[in-house]
């Protein structure tokens, strides 16, 4: 039952970028080895960060990161925040799925996406480019509860953006903590870790 | 020589038949509203699936289903929950998409099942019949997002095999209550939506 709504909050593993008709922008990454998730409550909402693994295109690799957030608000409008992009390698440790980290600070990171989008109360969309950006640093550690096998194609419409995910991945649940823009954080049993056979996201920003 | 092997031979197939014997399964189907909910309760981790739907293929009736998993520490290591079964219909309540309640005494549910499974290393898993009690949860759509999913997933959590078929439409919620007095929230990983088909078949081995 893991395949978690918010994994697909904002994914960003991949690479090939294809841009569409001015209207929408579609990006579509690959995914071919390890990757890791988390997800946390924060007060009124909560923030899902995912780090993966995958070619480069041309014989190497690269490390993709996206999170975000969605918030809502006392006065009833909702903050949804999300980042994503081609991170160093050396920021990704993965070398054993028995202890993961991530240690990143995306606003030195060359190309790295960030979008904050304000929804009314009446539902309406306002989305600003730029942030958030910052320091982010993760620790997972498998926890045995549970080991799963997992195909699934998805589509998940938040805001303006839509994201269609194919995964096909093993993973592991996991404790999670760290810092995420400078707010520390636990994700005690619900984490995941595990490796990518063949997965796939394309986002397509509608506006 | 032939003795030996005849006798080989019966009690190979005898330890298949108890091995059979020891083997659970049990299948449930869902169409219509379901709403799930993966919390942290006091450390505790709890996945609970309340679903229109039955047990059996193919299904002749549609009742209420309640699916939970829960994975506990303790202080000699962890015990695996699992639980499924039919429940009354009414402990189940939906108002569209937007709100969900769950209000089951599992002692008072005679249609389901849990069973407690603790580790001991070198000796596997022992398993004897789970607590039983009250589960309350509340599910409030949040705005973060709507979600179409159809997933394979074949999923270990102790001895419990799980292979789930889900075909599903869904929107992100926020679910709160208590889980046998255990208070829990989840803002991130509950939701509340529709099954189209989604088909879960658990698997036990003790």
């Amino acid at each position: 039952m893991k395949r978690f709504l918010l994994s697909a909050l904002l994914i960003g593993f991949g690479l090939v970028a294809v841009h569409g008709p001015a209207a929408a922008q579609t990006e579509t990454f690959h995914a071919r080895d390890a990757f890791a998730q988390t997800h946390f409550d924060v007060s009124g909402g909560e923030v899902d960060i995912s780090v993966f693994r995958g070619p480069d295109g041309s014989g190497g690799t690269n490390t993709f990161l996206s999170y975000g957030s969605f918030v809502e608000n006392p006065d009833g409008s909702a903050t949804s925040t999300s980042g994503f992009g081609v991170i160093p390698s050396s920021a990704f440790d993965a070398q054993t799925l028995q202890h993961v980290t991530l240690n990143v600070d995306t606003s030195q990171v060359a190309g790295f996406r960030a979008t904050t989008c304000i929804f009314s109360v009446t539902f309406t969309v306002t989305c600003t480019d730029g942030s958030p950006l910052g320091l982010i640093q993760i620790d997972w550690q498998p926890n045995g509860a549970s080991s799963t096998k997992s195909v699934q194609h998805l589509s998940f419409t938040s805001g303006p953006f839509t994201r269609h995910l194919d995964f096909d991945q093993d993973e592991s649940s996991a404790d999670a903590s760290g810092s995420y823009l400078g707010s520390s954080f636990t994700d005690p049993g619900r984490a995941l870790v595990g490796k990518a056979r063949d997965s796939t996201v394309s986002i397509t920003r509608n506006n | 020589m032939i003795r030996f092997w005849v006798l080989t031979l019966l009690s190979t197939l005898l330890l298949a038949a108890q091995g059979m014997a020891s083997a659970q399964s049990t299948t449930f189907h869902t169409s219509g509203e379901f709403a799930e909910t993966f919390s942290n309760a006091n450390g505790s981790l709890v996945d609970i699936f309340a679903a229109r739907g039955c047990i059996g293929d193919p299904c002749f009736t549609n009742n209420t289903i309640l699916v939970i998993f829960a994975f506990v520490p303790t202080a000699n290591g962890v015990v695996f929950l699992d639980g499924a079964g039919v429940i009354p219909d009414s402990a189940f309540q939906t108002n569209g998409p937007n709100h969900a309640t769950l209000n089951v005494d599992t002692s008072q549910a005679s249609g389901f099942i849990i069973t407690a499974c603790t580790f001991t290393p070198g000796s596997g898993f022992t398993c004897q019949p789970g607590p039983t009690g009250v589960i309350q949860v509340e599910w409030r759509r949040t705005r973060a997002g709507s979600t179409t999913l159809v997933e394979e997933d074949h999923t270990t959590r102790g001895p419990a095999a799980t292979n789930t078929h889900k075909n599903q439409d869904f929107f992100t919620a926020a679910g709160s209550g208590s889980f046998f007095g255990t208070s829990f929230s989840d803002s991130s990983r509950s939701k509340i939506g529709t099954n189209k088909e989604t088909v879960i078949t658990i698997n036990k081995q003790n």
